[in-house]
C-alpha cells in the first residue's frame, strides 16, 4: 500500500536553509562583472526542476535524504568557514535531491557550476560577456542531459 | 522519504543552525593590534591617511582597512591593507578586483619578499600600463596565493582563531604612471614588513 501523501516540510526547510546559505549570489550578480547575469544561468539550470514541480505525472514529492544531508553539511561548512562556495554547493544539492540519481542527473548537477561565482573566477581571464555565454552553454548542456525528448519523468 | 529520515534531517538542520549561531557569537581575534604597529613615518619615508571612497566602503563593509599614501625618496605609493576578520569576503584575489575595474592583467611575476613572496601584476587599460604588488601576511609569512589565504581564514574560523594569526591583504601601487623597482620595496618601506 502506498504511504499517504504528506507535505515535504523538512525537505523544503532544508532547501530554504541552503538558499539562505547561497544568498550572497544576489550580491555577486549585482556587483561582479564576471558573475553578472549568472541568475539567467540559474534559471536555465532550474528549468527541469520547475518542470518537475508542475508536472502532474510526477511521483509523490520526496527528496533523497542522503543528498539533503549532504546539503546540510555543505551549508554548515559554508557558515563555519565563511566560504560561499560551500553554500552554492548546498543549494545545488538541495535542489538536485528531488531527482532520481543517474548518470544524466550527475551531469546536470555538475552543470550547476554554471551559475556559481566560482565559474567566473575560473574563467577570470575571459571577458564578462564570454563568461556569460559559457555559463549559458553549460547550463543548457546540463538541462539537455536530463531533458531528452519530453521524457523527463523518466529521470525525475 | 521515511518519517525517521525526516526526523534525523530535521535534527541535523537544527544542529547546523545552532552551530552557525555559536560561531557567530564567538568573535575571532583580528589583526588590528598588528596593523596598528604599521609605522606612519620612519627613516626615509612618511605617509598620510587616505579616506575610503563610497565604493570602497561598500565593498569592505565591516572589514578593517588602512589606506595610506607613503612617500619614500622620490616615489609615492598607495598602500591598502585589509584585515578581513570581520568580513572575510572583503579580501578578494586582487587580480580579480583589478579585472572588475576594467584593467587587463598583462603579466604576473613573483617578487621575493622578507618571509616569503608577493606577486607583481602588470595592468593595462586604455593604452595605460601600471603595476601593483600584493601579498597576504600573517605577520610571519608572506605569500600571494588566494587559496592559501582562504584555507588560513577557514581554519581560523573552525578553531576560533587557534590555528594562527589573521592574514591581512597588502596591496601596493605606485601613485601616478609608471612602474617601480619592486625589489627595492623592502628597503624603501620596511614598515610594510614589520607587522
Amino acid at each position: 500500500m502506498k504511504p499517504p501523501k504528506t507535505f515535504p516540510l523538512v525537505e523544503l526547510a532544508i532547501l530554504s536553509f541552503a538558499a539562505w546559505q547561497a544568498h550572497d549570489l544576489l550580491n555577486a550578480w549585482q556587483h561582479s562583472p564576471h558573475d553578472r547575469l549568472g541568475w539567467l544561468a540559474l534559471m536555465v539550470w532550474l528549468a527541469p526542476w520547475a518542470f518537475y514541480w508542475v508536472d502532474k505525472r510526477r511521483p509523490e514529492l520526496s527528496a533523497n535524504p542522503f543528498l539533503l544531508g549532504a546539503a546540510i553539511l555543505a551549508g554548515a561548512l559554508s557558515e563555519l568557514t565563511e566560504l560561499h562556495f560551500f553554500g552554492h554547493v548546498a543549494l545545488a544539492l538541495a535542489v538536485a535531491a528531488w531527482f532520481k540519481i543517474s548518470w544524466r542527473w550527475l551531469l546536470w548537477l555538475a552543470a550547476a557550476a554554471a551559475w556559481m561565482p566560482v565559474f567566473g573566477w575560473w574563467l577570470t581571464d575571459f571577458s564578462g560577456a564570454t563568461v556569460f555565454l559559457l555559463r549559458l552553454l553549460l547550463a543548457l548542456t546540463g538541462v539537455i542531459c536530463v531533458w531528452p525528448k519530453n521524457k523527463i519523468a523518466d529521470v525525475l | 522519504m521515511t518519517s525517521r529520515a525526516q526526523k534525523i534531517l530535521f535534527a541535523a538542520l537544527i544542529l547546523a543552525g545552532l552551530l552557525a549561531l555559536a560561531w557567530d557569537l564567538v568573535p575571532l581575534p583580528d589583526a588590528q593590534s598588528r596593523v596598528a604597529h604599521l609605522a606612519t613615518v620612519g627613516l626615509g619615508f612618511s605617509s598620510r591617511e587616505m579616506p575610503l571612497n563610497e565604493t570602497e566602503k561598500s565593498i569592505y563593509g565591516a572589514a578593517q582597512v588602512v589606506k595610506r599614501i607613503y612617500r619614500a625618496g622620490h616615489e609615492n605609493f598607495v598602500v591598502v591593507i585589509v584585515d578581513g576578520t570581520r568580513n572575510r569576503h572583503a579580501v578578494h584575489d586582487p587580480g580579480y578586483c583589478f579585472r572588475g575595474a576594467g584593467w587587463t592583467i598583462a603579466g604576473e611575476r613573483a617578487l621575493v619578499l622578507p618571509g616569503g613572496a608577493g606577486k607583481i601584476l602588470t595592468l593595462q587599460k586604455n593604452g595605460e600600463t601600471r603595476e601593483a604588488v600584493f601579498w597576504f601576511s600573517d605577520g610571519r609569512e608572506r605569500h600571494a596565493q588566494i587559496a592559501r589565504c582562504w584555507w588560513q581564514t577557514a581554519m581560523r574560523r573552525l578553531t576560533f582563531g587557534g590555528s594562527g594569526p589573521a592574514p591581512v591583504l597588502v596591496v601596493v601601487q605606485p601613485l601616478g604612471d609608471g612602474c617601480s623597482d619592486w625589489n627595492l620595496l623592502p628597503a624603501q618601506l620596511p614598515a610594510l614588513f614589520e607587522f
